[in-house]
Order: structure tokens, then sequence, then C-alpha cells
């Protein structure tokens, strides 16, 4: 699903973000990345949603070599994947409902099809009964579940999120993976940024290590690690 | 592109300017004062035009023939000089026609003309009335060099002034709009670049979630034009009531130079259709050109 071959990154300040990073994550497989701030986990998240492009080597996301994708079709591979973000990234004067239907309209679905699609994305998160509530009225773990429900609406096969539990308390926090767990279950790729280790330790999922743009170890907390 | 894409990405426009609405009005303030200074800068070209026509129409080119022209002569001649370019009317005046008018115009000292009638010396001529006095020089020059041209009388002073006020307005009128059209684009880009950074959480959602590079600039040019649109109307009432009042304030005024003004003011009603055409070019254009040069690399995918 997402394989990095060889991936080099330095930006035009000179920084090396990333040095020869070789992974490959499978279809329907949920992995955690984590590393110290300035590791080089937002970049590797910038190359897979096409916001960067690396120095030298492949991101290949589902078959595509995505530093060789065209400005006019990144669009429409973004579609492919979900993002969510540590902050929520809820636009304020939206109601739950118009954050996750604002999804659908930017990418030019019929109302129709929005009318079906966000009231069972907001079911699946267990927020259908508060759609009508403003962001500022949610709890941030309601907030995130929105974010979420966001991700979800176009139906993709990668989930990205980027520290998704930074900004809500631990009880939320397991609650959120919980959720992508199921989302994972359902065959949609999942990778999560995170810094919490007591997740990772719970969750017991392939976790690959970064630390100063390379990285250092990949395999499971408390399994066989495949590398170090 | 959907018909309902399409309509929401309207209604996005008008979101936009209702969002920023302080910014919205101070924008459409200056694209209001730039358009009147256009408008006001068009109205005064075509009533100095108006004017030029009135003082063109009113000075003659004067042709005296030679006396010792035969009939045949005297018909190749009327044919020369109507066959003239930038001739709008020829009136021939013979001598005796001539005389007669000399008398006219002295009153009831015409009758010290009166020994002339039996040797009257004036000669047969032709009043032509010029079209374009800025070539008054190449016309008078082809009428001095007919065979039966004894001399040629021409306003070229007048001309001269004439033809270089009708340069100088143009040029300045022109000078004008170019500068205000800029300024116009400037304020606009302004106006979007702030819209768009007051939305820039949503645009980067947007990003994120697929929208195209179209599907996130074409609300702000549609708030562009918008925002040209209304100034477009604001600036054509408002320079509707204020020409009308001057045009009313020149027709009660006694002073005597607003006489030749008062009877060759273009009324607003004969150029209100151009003017608010114009005006509405003008705001659509200015409105998507500030746009779509300023947003590409704000909200680039």
């Amino acid at each position: 699903m997402v394989e990095l071959i060889n991936v080099c990154k330095t930006y035009d300040n000179q920084t090396v973000a990333l040095t020869d990073v070789n992974f490959h994550v499978e279809k329907g497989e949920f992995v955690f990345i984590v590393g110290s701030s300035g590791a080089g986990k937002s970049t590797l998240l910038k190359l897979i949603m096409k916001e960067e492009n690396p120095t030298s080597g492949h991101v290949i996301v589902d078959g595509v070599d995505v530093g060789k994708l065209k400005r006019g079709v990144v669009p429409y591979y973004r579609r492919s994947i979900g993002m969510v973000f540590q902050d929520f990234r809820l636009i304020p004067n939206m109601t739950a409902y118009d954050n996750v239907a604002f999804a659908l309209r930017v990418t030019g679905v019929s109302g129709k099809e929005i009318k079906r699609r966000v009231p069972y994305v907001l079911d699946l998160v267990g927020l259908l009964p508060k759609a009508k509530k403003m962001p500022d009225q949610l709890s941030g773990g309601e907030q995130q579940r929105v974010a979420l429900a966001r991700a979800l609406v176009n139906n993709p096969s990668l989930i990205i999120a980027d520290e998704p539990t930074g900004n809500i308390d631990p009880a939320m926090s397991f609650e959120i993976v919980d959720l992508l767990n199921e989302i994972n279950k359902c065959g949609t790729t999942v990778m999560m940024v995170t810094h919490e280790h007591n997740l990772v330790a719970k969750f017991r999922h392939r976790t690959i290590v970064i630390d100063g743009g390379a990285v250092v170890a990949d395999g499971r907390i408390g399994g066989k690690r495949a590398r170090q | 592109m959907r018909g309902s894409s399409f309509g929401y990405l309207i209604k996005e426009g008008f979101r936009n300017i209702a969002a920023n609405r302080m910014l919205s009005l101070a924008a459409i303030g200056v694209l209001v004062a730039c358009l009147l200074l256009v408008g006001t800068s068009m109205l005064f070209t075509l009533n100095i035009n108006s004017i030029v026509g009135y003082v063109e129409s009113q000075n003659e080119v004067v042709v005296f023939l030679r006396d010792e022209l035969s009939a045949e002569q005297m018909e190749r001649a009327d044919n020369e000089i109507r066959a003239l370019p930038n001739i709008a009317s020829v009136t021939y005046v013979s001598r005796e026609e001539g005389l007669v008018e000399w008398m006219d115009a002295l009153g009831d000292d015409g009758t010290l003309l009166e020994w002339l009638l039996t040797d009257n010396p004036l000669p047969n001529s032709y009043r032509l009335v010029i079209k374009d006095l800025s070539n008054i020089d190449e016309t008078l020059m082809e009428l001095r060099s007919m065979d039966w041209v004894e001399t040629v009388s021409a306003p070229i002073e007048v001309a001269q002034t004439v033809a270089g006020l009708k340069e100088a307005v143009r040029l300045g009128g022109a000078g004008i709009i170019l500068i205000l059209s800029a300024v116009s684009v400037a304020i606009v880009a302004n106006t979007i670049k702030i819209t768009i950074f007051n939305r820039r959480r949503e645009i980067s959602i947007m990003k994120y979630v697929g929208a195209t590079d179209a599907f996130i600039r074409l609300p702000f040019v549609v708030e562009g034009i918008l925002l040209g649109l209304i100034s477009a109307t604001i600036a054509f009432f408002l320079l509707w009531g204020a020409y009308s009042g001057f045009v009313h304030w020149v027709s009660q005024s006694t002073a005597s130079w607003t006489v030749l003004l008062s009877a060759n003011l273009v009324t607003f009603g004969e150029v209100a259709g151009s003017i608010y055409l114009t005006f509405a070019a003008a705001g659509v254009s200015i409105g998507a050109v500030g746009t779509l040069l300023f947003t590409g690399k704000y909200v680039k995918v």
C-alpha cells in the first residue's frame, strides 16, 4: 500500500529531514510511526500527501509513484487518503454535519449523495446525535471523531493520523485508537504518528521508529523486531 | 462541473463578501472612487469632444477663386473641392452674394458699400467646413495647389489649439484610466489576499480532502467579480446624480462662459449605456484579473 524506497529529503535551507528511508506498509495494515520532535515524521507525511517531493528515492502509494504525480492529478490522488490532525482542523463556523459534508462538497459530490453519506459516517463514529453541534460545543474527543468522520467520508483506502490523540485526554485517546482499529478491521490501511508510548504498548501494532531522519527500528513492541 | 457545485461556488463567493464585510466595504469604496474618476474622465473627454466639434463646425475655411475663370473651369473647381476628403460641407458664395452678406453684416452702415454694387471687387468663393481640424494643414495644401484658387483664408491657430486640446484630452484620459486600473487591480488583489489569509484553515482542509485548484480559486474569483460589479453599479448611479446636478447648475448659470458649455454638454442619457458597460466591464475584469493574478501561489494545491 505504502512503500518508501531509499527516500531522502533535504529542504532548500539545507536541513536534512530524511536519510535513506525504506519501509513497506501492506494493504490493510495498522502502523504506528513514533519519533521525537524533529525526527522527520511530519516530512514523511508531507511526502505521502504530496505536499513535498523527495530529494531522491521513491514514495509509492497504491502502486503510484507520488513524486512523479502531475499537479493536476494531486487532488484526485488525495481523495484516496483520509487525513486526521492533532488540532482537528474543523471549521469553527460550521456544524459537525457541515464539517463532514464540506469534504464532499469541495470534491464535487452531489447534494443527494452528501445527505446519504454524512449521516452514515457520523453514525459510524458515534456522533450522529450531535450532528448539529458546533465544534466549540463538542469535547476534544468528539471533535477528533468529527475529523475522523471527515477523513472517512470519501471512503479512502489509507488513513493518515498525525498525532490524533495529542490534544485529548488519555481515556478519549484509547477511544480514538479503538475507532481507528475498527476502521482498520474493515480493510482500510492506517498510519498513525504518535508520541504516546502507552498507546503503542497497548495496541501492539507494527511500529516504525524514526530518529534523526532515519528509520531506527521497525517491528512490534514486545514482539520480534523486523529491523533495528 | 456539476450544477450543484457551480451553485455552491457562487454562494461561497457571496459568503466571502458577507464574512469579510468591512474589508469588502473598504474595497468597494476605493473601487467606486477609482471608477468615479474614470467616469469623470470619460464625461470630460466626451464633453470636450462635443465642444471641439461645435468649434470645428463654426470654423470655416474660405477659398477665394481667381476672377478670370470660365464656366467650365468653375465647374471643375467645384468638382475638385467637393471631392476633397476632409470637407464636411461646401457652400458656394458668388461675388454678388458675398457683397450682400457683407452689407448685411454691417447693418445700417451697409449702405456705405452701395457704391460697390456697380464695381464689385469681391471674388467668387467657397466656404468649407473642415471635418477634422487636426488635418487642416494637408487640406490647405491641397486647396492652395489648385490652379483656380486665388487665396485661402483659414483659422490655423484655432485649428491647432483645438487639435492640441483633443490630443491632450485623449492622452490624459488614457493615462488616468491606465493608472486607476492598476490601482484598482492592486486593491482587489489585496482584498482577496486578506480573504485568503482569513480562510487559510479552510483552504488547507480543502487541499487535504482533494479539492482541485480551480475549485479553491473560483469562489475568490466570484468574490472579485462581485466586488467589481457592485462598485460599478454604485459608481454609475453616483456619477449620474453628480453629472445631472452639474448640468442643471450650468443651465441655470448666467455666467458668460457657461453659455457655450451649456449648449454643447452631453446629456447623461446619451452616454449612460456606454458608461455602465464600461464600468461593468472594468469592474468585472479588474475583479477577475486582480484575483487570478494573485491567488495562484496562495491556493496552489
